[in-house]
């Protein structure tokens, strides 16, 4: 069983040849399992509020990649498509595929939107199905009973934990036969990870080869979900070569808590007992004024984790779309001397600089100059100028004169936005109305369309649902779908949203 | 809280000394640990265990137990114990002057480094104060660390502005070694000499 690594807290400068001096050997070791123990925790604490932040942002980006980047490049594919070079423009069209397929295997990296709506086993399930077709590797995947009664915390946890050594053995570019197993029973999951492969040992891969860094990340998510590690047998295999985590669900997910004070029953001489006792009240005054300063220093340290988890998303996605980017965009200068070529490019270069952005600026910043209302206006024109649907845009009275928060306005436009690209894409619509109506203490927003209706369009972005009703609980709003009222057929979103005057 | 000095066994002939390095943040106190476990005998030496951040900066602090060997019969050990410079972190700095034996305050040469130099030498005594305390007492010797350094300040400046107590005092470039073992030396000189 492992325990978690020594963190970068803690730096021992170890005297291996201490064995003629019993007193001083004895003491060192009591004071190292004390500083371990204080430094797992100290990285525990450090973690754990760090951790929420960096998924945040790992949500925020996929949400605005979802809603910005890939209404962008499907628009893209249906010009294409409806343009007069047909053949010239397949390759393309294909190619595009291609980056949209990398783009929503980027999007489920960063939020699993399959393990909040279905569950850790099917999550797992497409984690292995995903990085199969993505590093063209074979991960089998088995279950032996789908339930799991771990805390959604947990389960975060656990999912996190598999997603790095997964990925880190698919990448390795070693023919391994991967194998995850899932098993759930008596309240206890186990997670196996193995190889097929005799050549290779799954201990010694992650041990000795896997970077520093995201070991470090492997067991501070082990220890989040409370779960312990075993390279071990699975049942009835013989090969020892697995990789086996195991979380039980009554266990928990204090990771901190988890920790427990391990005492060398050493004999150590009265004096070494005096100057241990010294350290350990030094060390737990040293933690409690550590957190202390963490806490204090939030302000600070936040935007820091924040930056640094854009910094190491911005390096993610240049190495998994770039690829695709770089062939579109060859596909595109092909076709230079087409009309349809030439706003392919155009095209494939906002989609790049789109993707920046949404790193870079947590939202666009026109909401700093213009009001929803101009706002929405831009997304109803672009909408008019890219489909054959008709708009109509009713902006009751002093509806301009609602004033709006940011993250308000932000979360609104981006509704707005999803939903006309919904209609756009699913609905079968002739006509669009979008209506800003001032209520007495909200503001409310009605997209109505006369296409097929919600129920059954087909198609429908999960994802897309999902970032719409978070969105509108982000800001305490509500968005709401019905049938159509006006128009025989269609659908009805209603936003609404509390405001100031 | 009592305060406790070296701590004697007698049965078993035993003295245990507890040294603290002092000063600002980044003085130099850890580069001064490490340079005494890397020049001493596996023999004589402990584990050094430093509680750090990642950028290398002493969060908390270092301890090091080594062996003196034997001073009239008695065995010596050392305890070495440096403080966590940054002001945030006064508590722990006080609680790892419980008990102690000898000081060694370590300044920064660099001139940048003169106010905060005084601050901790202030810090140093209001946290004395609090064990009742007080410099006349206590084995204390001043290193003037970073000699190597473009910007530092003279000596005789340093003299003035930091030895407040007139002790005796030591050039040191401790990245290098120089003057870090004739620091220790005097103040252990200066603890046996109490004890005797």
């Amino acid at each position: 069983m492992l325990n978690l690594t020594p963190t970068a807290a803690l730096t021992i400068t170890r005297n291996i040849e201490t064995v003629n001096q019993p007193g001083l050997t004895a003491l060192s070791a009591n004071i190292l399992t004390r500083a371990q123990t204080w430094s797992d925790k100290a990285r525990a604490l450090k973690f754990e509020m760090e951790f929420k932040l960096v998924e945040q942002e790992r949500r925020r980006v996929a949400k605005e990649l979802h809603d910005e980047v890939l209404p962008h490049l499907s628009r893209l594919v249906r010009t294409l498509q409806s343009a007069e070079e047909k053949t010239e423009t397949a390759a393309i069209v294909l190619a595009l595929h291609g980056l949209n397929q990398t783009l929503r295997d980027l999007l489920a990296e960063l939020h699993p939107v399959d393990l909040e709506e279905l569950g850790l086993s099917s999550a797992v399930q497409n984690l292995c199905q995903r990085y199969s077709r993505h590093y063209r590797t074979s991960i089998n995947f088995r279950e032996e009973n789908e339930t799991c009664g771990l805390s959604e915390l947990q389960q975060l946890a656990v999912y996190r934990a598999l997603q790095l050594v997964l990925k880190y053995f698919a990448e390795s570019g070693e023919d391994l036969n991967l194998l995850v197993r899932y098993q759930y029973a008596n309240g206890t999951i186990r997670l196996g990870l193995g190889t097929a492969s005799k050549n290779h040992s799954i201990a010694k891969m992650l041990l000795h080869s896997m970077p520093e860094q995201e070991l470090d990340a492997f067991f501070a998510w082990c220890s989040l979900a409370g779960a312990e590690l075993q390279f071990t047998t699975w049942s009835k295999d013989k090969s020892n070569n697995f990789l086996v985590l195991t979380a039980c669900d009554s266990k928990s997910a204090s990771f901190s808590a988890s920790l427990e004070h391990t005492c060398i029953s050493d004999q150590i001489d009265q004096l070494s007992k005096i100057r241990l006792n010294e350290l350990e009240q030094i060390m737990a005054l040293a933690q409690s004024e550590w957190t202390d300063m963490l806490e204090q220093n939030s302000n600070l340290s936040e935007p820091m984790t924040i930056a640094l988890e854009r910094k190491r998303l911005l390096s993610e996605i240049e190495r998994l779309v770039s690829p695709d980017f770089a062939q579109v965009e060859a596909l595109a200068i092909e076709l230079a001397n087409c009309s349809a070529g030439r706003a392919a490019k155009t095209s494939i270069a906002a989609a790049k600089k789109l993707v920046d952005t949404v790193i870079s600026e947590t939202y666009p910043r026109q909401l700093e100059h213009l009001n929803l209302v101009s706002m929405i206006k831009l997304l109803v024109n672009k909408f008019n100028r890219a489909t054959l649907i008709k708009p109509n845009f009713v902006v009751g009275p002093s509806a301009a004169n609602i004033k709006l928060e940011i993250p308000q306005k932000l979360a609104v436009y981006r509704i707005v936005q999803e939903a006309l690209n919904n209609i756009e894409k699913h609905s079968e619509a002739k006509t669009v109305l979008v209506l800003i109506e001032p209520e007495q203490d909200s503001l409310v927003i009605c997209i109505e369309d006369d296409g097929v209706g919600f129920s059954q369009q087909q198609n429908c972005s999960h994802r897309g649902l999902k970032n719409i009703k978070e969105r509108a609980e982000t800001i305490a709003g509500t968005a709401t779908w019905q049938n159509s009222i006006s128009y025989q057929s269609g659908t009805l979103l209603t936003i609404k949203v509390l405001h100031q005057i | 809280m009592g305060m406790t000095m070296s701590i004697i066994n007698l049965q078993t002939k035993e003295i245990n000394i507890k040294i603290v390095y002092y000063g600002t943040g980044l003085g130099g106190k850890t580069t001064n640990l490490k340079y005494i476990y890397s020049q001493l005998s596996p023999i004589t030496r402990g584990d050094l265990i430093s509680l750090a951040t990642e950028t290398e900066r002493t969060l908390f602090f270092d301890f090091m137990a080594l062996d003196l060997g034997k001073v009239k019969d008695f065995d010596v050990k050392l305890s070495l114990y440096t403080v966590p410079g940054q002001v945030e972190y006064n508590a722990s700095r006080k609680l790892i002057l419980n008990g102690v034996d000898g000081i060694i305050f370590v300044a920064d040469s660099d001139v940048m480094k003169e106010q905060e130099n005084i601050e901790s030498q202030v810090n140093m005594l209001e946290n004395l104060a609090a064990y009742g305390l007080t410099i006349d007492k206590m084995p204390l010797v001043l290193q003037y660390n970073k000699r190597d350094l473009s910007t530092a300040m003279a000596i005789d400046r340093m003299e003035k502005k930091c030895n407040l107590f007139d002790v005796p005092s030591f050039e040191a470039i401790a990245s290098q070694g120089s003057g870090v073992f004739s620091t220790l030396k005097a103040v252990c000189r200066q603890v046996l000499n109490r004890l005797q």
